[in-house]
């Protein structure tokens, strides 16, 4: 081969294959794709693979493919910096109808899982108490006049209790209301009875949710008729005790 | 275009002006010459006259009955022609920067130095290449490809080599050319 002094120009040079060149099995194991495009080659192996994939079709396959991954991957990358990712509650700030049914669905499945697993179990488990025969503890009002406050102990355990007011007032009604107010005046209970068969006392049924523990005042009034306006007939004094 | 094993009867026909020869030169150098200027030449003028300079600085050669003691070795002769234009056509903007004219940043063609690099086939590909790798490989990889961020950096962030770095390419190069296979859209990456 002629030495370079004795050309007259590169491309004669260049002509005679005067470069050192990178082989293939060279250019596999070295990385060299990957090394050239993260531009880790310094300029003499850069030139020296450039010119190995000049005339290796592989070689120029695998560059391609890495550098339409690269161009890709920019792509991806550029596009989720121009429009990021929105967090879910950005999405929905954006997009508020789009939670109409989402909340109405949630909601729905919300008060079922509810119903399902709390309230109808509950309800019968309450029905079941409710039919089951118990004892209830029954006790007799006296009016205010006859001395202290009567004092209403419920046990433990029992569901309801049971108020009964002898007729000690004059006349006879066809129906009764019977209120119950707290220390502050407030009527936390008022029901209207049937007038019970005479001789029989006024009975109330109560259960024991109803009222919390506490001094009450109870009256029975005649219920409004023709005739016949309503009026306090009798008042009693109590103390209930949940026990 | 699957053969690139040039021969002395390849450069004769390019001698000799065969229409077929030479189509198959422009074509295989085209793509070869846009891979190794898209990391060096911004402007795709640029790129596309450097190429155009090449074509006709080899042909004149072949033509002007001047020979080539390697013809096996004749793409690495172009790449020595090519990188000898893109050299000086480097040095001649630099020097003779247009008069009259505002200077104004080159455009970035690199993404589209081949018309339709990019794809809506091939950024899905690349979105389940992504998706198959752990949090942190998925992180390294855009990082790298911001070109504010500093590789050094990165692999001193991350706690890896630059070995690390190129085996990640590797492999995401090759599960995004087998998810494109997969998905039969795109046979020019086969």
């Amino acid at each position: 081969m002629t030495g370079y002094n004795e050309r007259t120009s590169w491309e004669e040079n260049l002509a005679d294959g005067g470069l050192w060149r990178m082989n293939h099995s060279e250019a596999v194991t070295s990385g060299a794709v990957e090394r050239y495009l993260l531009g880790q080659l310094s300029a003499a192996e850069s030139e020296e693979f450039e010119s190995h994939y000049f005339d290796c079709l592989e070689c120029t396959r695998e560059l391609r493919v890495a550098a339409i991954f690269e161009d890709n991957i920019r792509a991806v990358v550029l596009d989720e910096r121009r429009s990021p990712k929105p967090s879910i509650w950005g999405w929905l700030w954006q997009r508020p109808w789009s939670v109409v049914p989402a909340v109405a669905g949630s909601a729905f499945a919300a008060v079922s899982i509810y119903q399902g697993l709390v309230v109808i179990p509950g309800l019968r488990g309450e029905l079941h108490d409710a039919v089951t025969p118990q004892a209830v503890a029954s006790y007799a009002l006296a009016p205010i006049s006859h001395g202290d406050a009567r004092v209403l102990e419920v046990p433990k355990g029992g569901r309801f209790y049971s108020i009964y007011m002898d007729p000690t007032w004059t006349g006879s009604f066809a129906a009764y209301v019977f209120s119950m107010q707290d220390k502050a005046g407030s009527i936390k209970v008022s029901v209207h009875v049937p007038a019970p068969p005479p001789g029989k006392p006024l009975q109330i049924l109560m259960a024991r949710p109803v009222l919390p523990s506490g001094r009450y005042t109870a009256t029975i009034s005649n219920a409004a008729e023709a005739g016949k306006p309503e009026a306090e007939l009798a008042r009693y004094t109590l103390v209930l005790k949940l026990e | 275009m699957d053969y690139a094993v040039f021969d002395a009867d390849y450069l004769a026909r390019l001698r000799h002006r065969d229409q077929e020869t030479e189509m198959h030169f422009t074509a295989y150098f085209s793509n070869a010459i846009g891979l190794k200027l898209r990391n060096r030449v911004r402007a795709r003028h640029l790129i596309d006259e450097i190429r155009q300079d090449t074509f006709a600085r080899v042909l004149k050669y072949l033509q002007s009955g001047r020979t080539i003691q390697y013809p096996e070795r004749f793409g690495a002769f172009v790449q020595a022609v090519c990188t000898n234009v893109m050299l000086e056509t480097m040095r001649r903007e630099s020097m003779h920067p247009q008069a009259g004219e505002e200077p104004s940043d080159p455009p970035d063609h690199r993404v589209s130095f081949d018309v339709d690099i990019v794809t809506e086939e091939r950024k899905q590909a690349v979105r389940e290449v992504l998706a198959d790798m752990t949090k942190k490989e998925s992180t390294l990889l855009r990082l790298v490809y911001l070109e504010e961020v500093d590789r050094a950096e990165i692999c001193k962030r991350f706690k890896v080599d630059h070995d690390y770095l190129r085996v990640l390419i590797h492999r995401a190069k090759a599960k995004f050319r087998e998810t494109v296979r997969k998905k039969d859209f795109d046979d020019r990456l086969q």
